[in-house]
């Protein structure tokens, strides 16, 4: 309404709208969609994933040789800092985007000169959750592939990844946990207790996006899927959460297109 | 073409059958199974399923869909309402009725001059049995009042609302405009447009019993009456130069619903859909758009300042410290004011430049819905604490629940009490504290009857209400 109001004035456009401008001038955004445009860029420019590795022996005789050699190469191929590095980028890149609402939700609710530090606590504890969630996420990735490519190939195990994601993603479990992974709670307006509210409530809000996520993103690592993939999950997760009411088979039969699309390409 | 009609339920003439063909209609369709699309079980469950409903397989596509604190009530419950009328005219024609029998609306802000009835409950809807000792389907629980006298004030029926000048608001803090909040589907959680909140959410609590909750209200033969009226104040309101419906596609077209028609055919809308009422269904139009009147509302500055704009960025300027927890007679909370932001310089002083708000964030609970009075004092002024608004926590228990679309982090409410800033000293910037007192209102007391064939379905009085508000902000924008 008044950007369109400027523009009958000046004859011109404005280059950026005001309301859009106003958004991006409170910590919300400024501390999620700017750092997680920074880690987007970085992992495009980083040359090959760290804990990204193919395995191609010749098949053992046994399951369980096999599953032990897939093992073996895995953690011969893991550079574990340059892989939890890795891992923090993606979480910043991927899970940033969906924490614009909340933390501006939070910083309304503060006063003015508490707002950075609540913002910067919130998603500290929110981060944290998420990096030390890292760890185990490198060790199932490492394990989940071995195991799978012991049993089956490398795209067998590819498509039964993604297809384990999509289960996931339709389970009403999951959706359960969504829901409730929205709560806004109610933290205190300022001092030491709006800080500890707020590192609190981050960390709760990882534990909800990790049970509902955290399947998903191994499923898509396990399936080596890349960039393309990542940025595939972000957009359908950021969709599922603008959507109250979530249809979440459409999303897992993308997940799946997406599977035999990376094997046939 | 013609279209059918909505007219008003008090100015029916004398001998008028638009209410006699409904009560027919709605006991015919009562004998409906409950996975008839066009039953009455079907159709109330479409806006909220009470809690030991049997389940059906169509379940999860249409019902539970009710659409509160957000952009989508207006048009949503358009959709709904055009849709039940369909289904009403259908079975009304095919009961030897007239054709184009359309739903009447109940305009309890009508001049008290024009009609001292106005605020009164039709009396079709009043008893339990006909006047020939039969059931009277019209009847449903609700409070036990006399004559159909629910007591509604001028406050209650007040239609500041229209005052509005915008559908939305995005902002946290400040009022979500005349529509609601920017929202995906939601079923309730968070701000309620002013619209809303005023008079619909008020009156819901006030008619009481299934009225005062979302998972039972649409089961009452007169929720509908009710809807009927809002929904004329939202063609009032658009037809006004000034105001706008929402130019966004996540509006526009961005949600679709699931109905059945008349004949009991599913089809969808879009908000796009409803700006149109000729073209909804069989189409409608009211039988006057009058420009709205403020029964005693709100006084002229107030208007001003209501349809006066802000830019600003909303700052808190205090807040309570710990939850309060709402009692049976009047709760006193003490909300802390910040020197930081209160000591504003006399430029941009609360009240001159820069709006005022009070905030009840966070407001969760089970039971029964209330209304509440809330007035605010300045501590040590030995003057009348001023009134700010009414609460309502229509929707509160399922906004509640841990599945609800915000986790159960329940309401929000937001008062614009700009108008008070001088006399509460906010202006001068130098109040420590205010004291917020909430009171309930009539609403209390208890809802009666439980409709034959409801009986294990819904419980046989009212559960009483838990409250509890998370924090009580006052906001500078
Ligand atoms: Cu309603």
């Amino acid at each position: 309404m008044s950007a369109a109001a400027t523009t009958a004035r000046t004859g011109r456009a404005p280059v950026l709208s005001p309301v859009f401008a106003r958004q991006l001038a409170v910590p919300g955004p400024l501390f999620t969609l700017l750092p997680a445009l920074a880690a987007w860029c970085l992992l495009a420019a980083m040359p090959a994933a760290h804990f990204d590795l193919q395995i191609c022996a010749t098949p053992p005789a046994t399951t369980a040789a096999a599953f032990g050699q897939a093992w073996a190469v895995s953690l011969a191929g893991l550079r574990p800092w340059p892989a939890l590095a890795e891992w923090g980028l993606m979480v910043v890149a991927m899970m940033l985007p969906l924490m614009v609402a909340e933390t501006g939700q939070i910083a309304a609710r503060v006063y003015r000169r508490s707002r950075t530090g609540v913002v910067l606590t919130y998603l500290a504890g929110y981060l944290g959750a998420w990096l030390l969630a890292g760890l185990m996420v490198v060790i199932l990735t490492l394990a989940a592939r071995a195991g799978l490519q012991s049993v089956a190939g490398t795209e067998a195990s590819s498509l039964l990844a993604l297809g384990a994601g999509a289960l996931w993603m339709i389970n009403p479990l999951r959706l359960r946990l969504l829901a409730r992974g929205h709560y806004r709670p109610v933290i205190a307006a300022g001092g030491r207790r709006a800080l500890k509210g707020a590192a609190r409530a981050g960390a709760g809000k990882a534990g909800f996006c990790l049970l509902t996520c955290l399947p998903l993103m191994v499923a898509m690592q396990v399936a080596s899927g890349g960039l393309a993939g990542m940025a595939l999950l972000t957009v359908l997760l950021i969709a599922e959460r603008r959507a109250a009411r979530p249809a979440p088979r459409g999303a897992a039969m993308l997940l799946i297109f997406f599977g035999f699309y990376s094997v046939l390409a | 073409m013609t279209h059918r009609v909505r007219k008003s339920v008090w100015g029916l003439p004398d001998g008028d059958e638009t209410l006699m063909w409904y009560e027919r209609a709605v006991e015919a369709l009562w004998q409906l199974p409950v996975d008839d699309p066009r039953g009455w079980w079907f159709m109330g469950a479409v806006h909220g399923v009470p809690p030991s409903f049997p389940n059906i397989a169509a379940r999860a596509q249409f019902w539970d869909q009710c659409q509160h604190q957000s952009w989508f009530f207006l048009p949503w419950h358009r959709g709904y309402i055009a849709a039940f009328e369909a289904v009403i005219a259908q079975e009304v024609a095919s009961l030897g009725g007239p054709e184009d029998w359309a739903l009447p609306y109940w305009n309890y802000s009508q001049d008290l001059a024009d009609n001292p009835d106005a605020r009164r409950l039709p009396s079709p809807f009043r008893d339990q049995l006909k006047p020939d000792g039969t059931r009277n389907y019209l009847f449903s629980r609700r409070r036990l009042v006399m004559n159909g006298d629910f007591g509604l004030t001028d406050q209650i029926v007040s239609l500041a609302a229209m005052e509005f000048a915008g559908f939305t608001d995005t902002k946290p803090g400040a009022p979500s405009g005349f529509g609601g909040p920017v929202t995906g589907f939601n079923r309730g959680g968070g701000d309620s447009g002013a619209l809303e909140q005023m008079p619909h959410n008020v009156i819901h609590v006030e008619i009481g019993g299934f009225m005062r909750d979302p998972r039972t209200a649409a089961f009452d033969p007169v929720f509908w009456l009710h809807h009927c009226n809002i929904d004329r104040l939202w063609e009032t309101w658009r037809q006004d130069p000034l105001h706008a419906d929402p130019d966004s596609p996540l509006w526009l077209t961005g949600q679709s619903f699931d109905m059945h028609d008349g004949q009991g055919q599913p089809f969808s809308y879009t908000a796009q859909d409803m700006l149109d009422t000729t073209q909804i269904l069989h189409g409608y139009l009211y039988d006057t758009i009058p420009s709205p009147v403020s029964p005693g509302g709100a006084a002229p500055d107030d208007t001003e300042a209501l349809a006066m704009s802000s830019s600003g960025d909303p700052d808190l300027a205090g807040a309570s410290e710990t939850p309060v927890r709402l009692g049976r007679t009047v709760t006193r909370t003490r909300v802390q004011m910040n020197p930081d932001v209160a000591l504003a310089g006399p430029e941009e002083a609360p009240g001159s430049t820069r709006r005022v708000y009070l905030e009840l964030q966070g407001i969760r609970g089970t039971g029964a819905a209330g209304n509440y009075a809330v007035l605010i004092d300045l501590p040590g002024d030995n003057m009348v604490p001023v009134r700010a608004g009414v609460l309502s926590t229509f929707g509160h228990a399922r906004a509640s629940r841990a599945d609800a679309p915000h986790g159960g982090s329940g309401l929000n409410q937001v008062f614009d009490i700009t108008a008070h800033a001088f006399t509460l000293g906010l202006a001068r910037g130098d109040t420590e504290a205010l004291e917020v007192l909430i009171e309930p209102m009539g609403a209390a007391d208890q809802a009666w009857g439980v409709p034959p064939g409801l009986e294990g379905v819904v419980a046989e009085t009212d559960e009483p209400a838990e409250v509890t508000i998370g924090r009580i902000n006052v906001i500078f924008e």
